[in-house]
Parts: structure tokens; C-alpha cells; sequence
């Protein structure tokens, strides 16, 4: 489960991007910065085994709640509650590292992402047939396609048994065989009973893994409810 | 953790012709560089000179990599601080602890080297505890460096400036035992580590216990602060970067 209670986020954006200490000690009177409200008091509750699509534009403040819910970012006023751990899926391949193997990166990723490392060795030969690269296990992650380095990341990120899942645009990238793959690997862990937060600028594919939806707009929900019904606001943005 | 360190410490020597090999070749070329300049230009007459640089060097190699990588580590691995809920402090220890390994090798031949050339001394195994002072003080900077390298973008600029100052008021290069200046120096718990690690090494010294406590008491001060205060400050990280 996870709730959200008058969630707000407040960025300090400097004029000057990142102070230098000079600018620190010497200028403390002209350090300006603007405040941007990336979230406005957000309230939100996803049941346990729910799927919960959140849609919106560029810069409405979705990844900021995702993060906020991942327990990246600290909010600024409001609380946050989830039960159980989280696997956030919010960069596919994030920790990936180009120059290793690709067998070291299962594992580097992996690790990152809470999976015990026991469990990626049982399970090393599975990932790499799954994602469709057994034979470049020894291979350097650089030398493969994004295709491939895409559906390696997802297969491992997959393996993180936490109960919630917070997925952010993971499925943006890919063809349409990998998408709909990635769609049938998410609602098989829907089935299981997992909880999610799904984050697409493609509401037919939210459509399929969602019942329920939220409209985000300006950092505010702007609408909760009914894919359908959402989603004909969101076009009328 | 220890997946983020060994990957880093991996890393660093993947795809380089003499692979690890470089982390020894580089105290021993500035140690030719310097046994050169301070013996025959300066004409330093000490007995062991040529030993007494190896150590300090060494250590020396060791604290510079370490408080560096405090830098170096959390803009490195920005994006899986944003993506990944992982304490800050985590990334910053990974890559203490990748420079930490290259020290345990580098003083393992080290002593393995001075004991093939009879010139260990007795006390040589109470050096392990000056080394474990020169972690822990190494740490705690290493963290205080990352903080300082989240607020302000020339953290690096100013560090390489101290980092050289650091090195001449320490006794690396040069011998200072005795006088005003040694007690001056006594100041720097870098300075008291590696008088300690040298004494129990090479020279059968033993030292007060008040200096020992000492300098124990503030390295191991130094690593509660940096990681005290990092600890405080880690939650608002991943959005500073």
C-alpha cells in the first residue's frame, strides 16, 4: 500500500546554477534562487495489488513523485507511507556500467536493486535467456544494442521481489514486441498481487495494466479515476 | 556496497596495458623523482632515506586517492542516486573502501619487500594499528570532501590546493623527528600516522602512549565528524546533485 498525505515539494532553483564557495562567502547578499512547486499538496492512495497509472505532461511533476515515493527526494511538508520495500524502476539500466561484463553488471544492477546476489547467481543463465543474450555473458555491456541493454535491465529489475514496483517510463523505449513483453511481465506480477505505480505518456498502454488512473497538472491532481475517463481529460489538456 | 566498491576498484584499472600494476608504479616513480631531487640536489644525508620515502609515500598515494574519491564518487554515480534509493553515504564508503583495498596490497608488498631486505623491525606487526588510524582519518575527509563537493562546484579546485599543502606539512618527503617544528607538525593527525606507522616499521621506536591515544582519539574523531555530518545532510543529496 502506499499513501500520500498533502505531499508538496518545493524546488530552490539559484539563479546561478550551483554557487561557487566564493559567491558563498563573499555574495551571501546577492544569492538569489526561485522556488518552483513541483508538487502541490498531493494526496493519494494505491491499495495493496493495485496498479496505479499516473499521467500527465512533461514537467508536471511525475518523476518528482516518484522519487518522492521511492525515498529519493525528502518531501517538503506532507508524509509518505509505504508498505514493504520498494523496487523503483525508474531509469531502466541506471548502475549499468558500459566497460564491465555483461555477467558483472546482473550483478552490480542487481545488487543495486535489493535482488541477493545468492539468487542472481542461481539465476544468472535464466536472466540472460530471458532477455535474450545467453550467448554474451562474457561480452562487454558497451558492445551490445540499447535493445539488449534494455531488456536486460528490465529482466533483472523484474527479479526485485519487493511488493510495490515504481515504474517510470521504463517502457518508452523498445519495440512493440518488447512493450507488449513488458506489459505481459507486469501483469503477471499484477496477478501476483503486487502494488504499482506506473508512470507513461502512453495511455493505451497504462490502459491495459491500470483500472484506475491520476491526472497530473502543474504538480496538483487534477483528476482521479476511471482510465477512461482520465484519460479524455488528459487529451484535453 | 561491496558490489559498488569492487566494481569501482575494477574499473579503474579495466582496459589500462599495466592494469594494477599502475597503483605501485606510481608511488615508486615519485619516489625516484624525490629520493633523486632531495639526496643529491638537497642533499639530504639520512640514514634509510630511500626506505623512510617508500612509506611515506605510500601512505601518502593512499590519502590522496581516498579523500579524492569522496569527490569524485557522488557525481560519478549521480544518476543512480536519483533513480535508486540508496543512502549517499553508501556510494561515498564504496569508494573509500575501493581505495582502501589498493592500500592493503601496496603495504603488503611493502612489508613483504622491507622483510626480504632485513629491514623490519620487531614492532613491525603494531603498524597495522597507525594504518587502521590512517583509514579511518582518511574516511572521515574523504566524506567531509563529498559534502563540500555537493554545495559548491570548486570544491575540487580548492581541495587539490590543500591536498598540496597538506603534503609539505606532512613529513612525506622530508625528515622531521625532533625540534619546534616536529611539535608543530604533531598537530596533523596525518603527520602522527605516519611517525607511527615508520617508528613500528622501521626504527624499533616505541612512542609514549599518550601519543599513540592521541592520535588515535583524533583520526577516529575525524571519521565521526565527516560521517556524522554527512549522515545529518545525506537526505537532501540526491536533488543537489
Amino acid at each position: 500500500m502506499i499513501e500520500l498525505s498533502g505531499v508538496s515539494k518545493v524546488f530552490a532553483i539559484p539563479h546561478q546554477k550551483r554557487s561557487t564557495a566564493f559567491d558563498r562567502i563573499f555574495g551571501r547578499g546577492h544569492y538569489t534562487f526561485e522556488t518552483f512547486h513541483a508538487l502541490r499538496d498531493v494526496s493519494l492512495r494505491v491499495q495493496a495489488g493495485e496498479f496505479l497509472g499516473i499521467v500527465g505532461r512533461n514537467g508536471c511533476g511525475k518523476s518528482t513523485l516518484l522519487r518522492i515515493v521511492a525515498g529519493i527526494y525528502p518531501p517538503t511538508t506532507g508524509t509518505v507511507r509505504v508498505e514493504g520495500p520498494i523496487a523503483p524502476i525508474l531509469e531502466l539500466g541506471v548502475g549499468f556500467n558500459g566497460a564491465l561484463t555483461v555477467r558483472d553488471n546482473v550483478f552490480l544492477y542487481g545488487v543495486l536493486l535489493g535482488v541477493p546476489r545468492r539468487r542472481l547467481e542461481a539465476e544468472l543463465e535464466g536472466i540472460l535467456e530471458r532477455a535474450g543474450i545467453g550467448r554474451f555473458e562474457d561480452a562487454r555491456l558497451q558492445t551490445l544494442s540499447t535493445g539488449m541493454r534494455t531488456r536486460l535491465a528490465f529482466t533483472v529489475a523484474l527479479l526485485a521481489d519487493a511488493p510495490v514496483l515504481i515504474v517510470d517510463e521504463a517502457l518508452a523505449v523498445g519495440d512493440e514486441k518488447f512493450q507488449a513483453w513488458c506489459v505481459d511481465e507486469l501483469g503477471r506480477l499484477k496477478r501476483e498481487g503486487r502494488t504499482a505505480l506506473l508512470v507513461s505518456h502512453d495511455p493505451s498502454l497504462l490502459g491495459r495494466l491500470c483500472a484506475r488512473l491520476v491526472l497530473l497538472d502543474e504538480g496538483a491532481v487534477r483528476e482521479d479515476g476511471p482510465v477512461d475517463e482520465v484519460i479524455e481529460r488528459y487529451r484535453a489538456l | 556496497m561491496r558490489e559498488l566498491a569492487v566494481s569501482d576498484f575494477r574499473l579503474k584499472y579495466y582496459d589500462s596495458a599495466l592494469g594494477y600494476a599502475w597503483s605501485m608504479l606510481s608511488p615508486l616513480l615519485m619516489l625516484a623523482v624525490f629520493y633523486f631531487v632531495f639526496r643529491f640536489v638537497l642533499g639530504v644525508t639520512t640514514p634509510g632515506y630511500l626506505v623512510y620515502l617508500l612509506v611515506g609515500l605510500v601512505c601518502w598515494t593512499f590519502f590522496q586517492d581516498c579523500s579524492y574519491s569522496g569527490l569524485t564518487a557522488l557525481s560519478g554515480k549521480a544518476g543512480v542516486l536519483k533513480a535508486i534509493h540508496l543512502p549517499a553515504g553508501l556510494v561515498v564508503a564504496a569508494g573509500a573502501l575501493s581505495t582502501l583495498i589498493t592500500l592493503a596490497i601496496n603495504s603488503s608488498v611493502l612489508v613483504l619487500a622491507l622483510g626480504l631486505g632485513g629491514r623490519l623491525s620487531r614492532l613491525a606487526p603494531l603498524a597495522l594499528l597507525p594504518l587502521l588510524c590512517l583509514a579511518l582519518f582518511a574516511t572521515g575527509v574523504s566524506f567531509l570532501v563529498a559534502l563540500a563537493g555537493v554545495r559548491f562546484r570548486d570544491a575540487s579546485l580548492i581541495w587539490s590546493v590543500l591536498l598540496q599543502a597538506c603534503f609539505w606539512l606532512t613529513p612525506v618527503v622530508y625528515v622531521a623527528n625532533t625540534g619546534p617544528v616536529a611539535e608543530l607538525l604533531y598537530l596533523n593527525p596525518l603527520a602522527r600516522c605516519l611517525h607511527l606507522i615508520r617508528w613500528f616499521l622501521l626504527y624499533d621506536y616505541l612512542p609514549t602512549l599518550r601519543f599513540v591515544l592521541l592520535t588515535v582519539a583524533a583520526c577516529a574523531g575525524t571519521f565521526a565528524l565527516g560521517v556524522g555530518l554527512f549522515l545529518r545532510r545525506q537526505a537532501g543529496i540526491p536533488e543537489a546533485l
